[in-house]
C-alpha cells in the first residue's frame, strides 16, 4: 500500500500540489485524470522522490528509499530508458539492478510489439520508444507500476494494442497507476479514478460505484470539473460574432 | 566489471571516448618529454661550448629550474577529465530522462560511479605516467649530464612541476 499524506509542492508562487492525500492499494488499476498542468506529473514524481515536497509518502509503512524503490516502476512520456544502448543491454542492466525482473514478460512484449533487440533505442520511432518505455516498466517486476502519459504522441492503434496487452498480463498483485487525459480510452479497464485539478484531488471514485449510480466516467469527470456544456457554443458565438438568438 | 562503471553509452562510444583520451594523454606526455629533453640538451651544449671556447666550466641549472611547470599537461588533462564527468552526467538528461532509472536502482553511488569512474581512472593513469616520466627525467639529468656540469642535487620541488 502506498500512503500519500498531505503532500504539497510549489513552484515559486504556483501550487502544483496542495495538501494531497491518497492511498493506493495493491491490485488496483487507477486512472489519474486532469487537464494539462493539473499536477499529475508532479504527483508521480513526488511519489518517486524525484522532486522535493512537503508531506509524507509511505510504501508498505516505510518511507520510499533506495531499499524499497525497486517495488515501483515508472514509464513516462519524457522517457527514462538509456537512448544510446539497445534493448538487450537494457535487459542486462535491469536484471542486474532489479531482482524481480521478468525476462519472459520482457521477451514476450518485445516480440509482440516487434521491437528490435540490437538497435540503440534512440534509433527507434517515437511510437516504438513509447512501447519500449512501457515494456521496461511492466517487466521490472514492480508491485506498483506508474505510467505518466506513456502514449502521448502515439497513434490510437498503438494505444489499443497496449491496453489489450496490459489487461492480459497484469497479475493480481500488480498495481497500475496511469496518468492520462484519454478518459474514454481507459474507462473500460480501470477500477478507480482519481481526479486532480490545480493541485487538489477533486474526485476519487471506484468504477463499480459509478456503475451502480449509472454515471459514466466521462460524465463524472465533467461533473467534478464543473464542465460547462454550452462552453463551445459560447466560444463560437464570441469568435464568429453570431448570437444563438440570430439563428 | 567494465559494464558496471561506464556511462550508459554504446560500447563503441565508450571505446571512442577512451581512445581519444589516451591519444590526448600520449600527445601531452610527448610534449613534456620533448620539452625536458630539449632544455636539458641545450643546457649541456651551452656548458660544453662555454668550456670549449672560454675554458670556464659552468654548471647547468638545478633540475628544479628545468622541471618548473614541465607537467602543465597534468592540470590540462585534469580539466578535460572534469569536462568528461560533466558530459557523462549530462548524458542522463539527454534524449531521455534516464536519470529517473538510475535513481531507482538500489545503489546510492550508481550515478557517481558511472560519471566519475572512467575520468578518474584516466587521470590516475596520466598521473602515474607523469611520475614515471619524472623519474626518467631525474635519471637522465643525473646520468646523462657530464659530472663536471652537475650542480648539487637537492631533490625535487614537487608542486613547481605543475605550474
Amino acid at each position: 500500500m502506498i500512503e500519500i499524506r498531505n503532500v504539497s509542492k510549489s513552484y515559486g508562487n504556483v501550487k502544483a500540489l496542495d495538501d494531497v492525500s491518497v492511498t493506493i492499494n495493491r491490485g488496483e488499476i487507477i486512472g489519474l485524470f486532469g487537464e494539462n498542468g493539473a499536477g499529475k506529473t508532479t504527483f508521480i514524481k513526488s511519489v518517486f522522490g524525484f522532486i522535493p515536497f512537503k508531506g509524507e509518502i509511505l510504501l508498505d509503512g516505510e518511507k520510499i528509499n533506495r531499499k524499497n524503490i525497486g517495488k515501483l516502476s515508472f514509464a513516462t512520456s519524457e522517457h527514462s530508458f538509456f537512448p544510446e544502448i539497445n534493448a538487450a543491454e537494457h535487459r542486462e542492466f535491469y536484471k542486474e539492478h532489479f531482482d524481480t525482473f521478468m525476462d519472459r514478460r520482457f521477451d514476450g512484449l518485445m516480440e509482440f510489439f516487434n521491437l528490435p533487440m540490437d538497435k540503440p533505442i534512440k534509433k527507434l520511432s517515437n511510437g516504438q520508444q513509447n512501447q519500449f518505455e512501457v515494456i521496461l516498466a511492466l517487466s521490472q517486476g514492480a508491485d506498483y507500476i506508474f505510467m505518466d502519459e506513456p502514449f502521448s504522441g502515439s497513434d490510437m492503434l498503438n494505444r489499443e494494442d497496449f491496453y489489450k496487452v496490459l489487461m492480459g498480463i497484469i497479475g493480481e498483485n500488480e498495481t497500475i497507476f496511469l496518468s492520462t487525459h484519454l478518459i474514454e480510452e481507459v474507462a473500460g479497464f480501470i477500477s478507480r479514478a482519481i481526479l486532480i485539478r490545480e493541485g487538489r484531488i477533486i474526485g476519487d471514485v471506484h468504477i463499480e460505484e459509478l456503475e451502480e449510480r449509472g454515471v459514466s466516467l466521462t460524465d463524472y469527470v465533467k461533473e467534478n470539473y464543473h464542465y460547462e456544456e454550452d462552453r463551445v457554443s459560447k466560444a463560437l458565438n464570441r469568435i464568429t460574432g453570431r448570437n444563438d438568438a440570430d439563428e | 566489471m567494465m559494464k558496471k562503471i561506464t556511462p550508459m553509452l554504446s560500447r563503441k562510444m565508450i571505446w571512442e571516448e577512451i581512445g581519444l583520451m589516451l591519444l590526448m594523454m600520449f600527445i601531452l606526455v610527448t610534449i613534456s618529454n620533448s620539452n625536458f629533453s630539449t632544455m636539458l640538451s641545450a643546457e649541456i651544449i651551452d656548458a660544453t661550448v662555454e668550456r670549449h671556447y672560454s675554458g670556464v666550466i659552468n654548471k647547468i641549472p638545478d633540475i628544479n629550474v628545468l622541471l618548473k611547470g614541465i607537467f602543465w599537461t597534468v592540470p590540462v588533462f585534469l580539466t578535460v577529465c572534469i569536462g568528461l564527468v560533466y558530459a557523462h552526467y549530462r548524458s542522463f538528461y539527454q534524449d531521455s530522462m534516464s536519470i529517473y532509472t538510475i535513481r531507482r536502482t538500489g545503489r546510492p553511488w550508481e550515478l557517481h560511479v558511472r560519471c566519475f569512474a572512467i575520468p578518474v581512472l584516466l587521470f590516475v593513469l596520466m598521473f602515474i605516467i607523469s611520475m614515471l616520466e619524472l623519474a626518467g627525467f631525474v635519471a637522465t639529468y643525473l646520468n646523462q649530464t657530464p659530472p663536471t656540469y652537475l650542480p648539487e642535487y637537492h631533490g625535487i620541488d614537487f608542486w613547481r612541476l605543475f605550474i
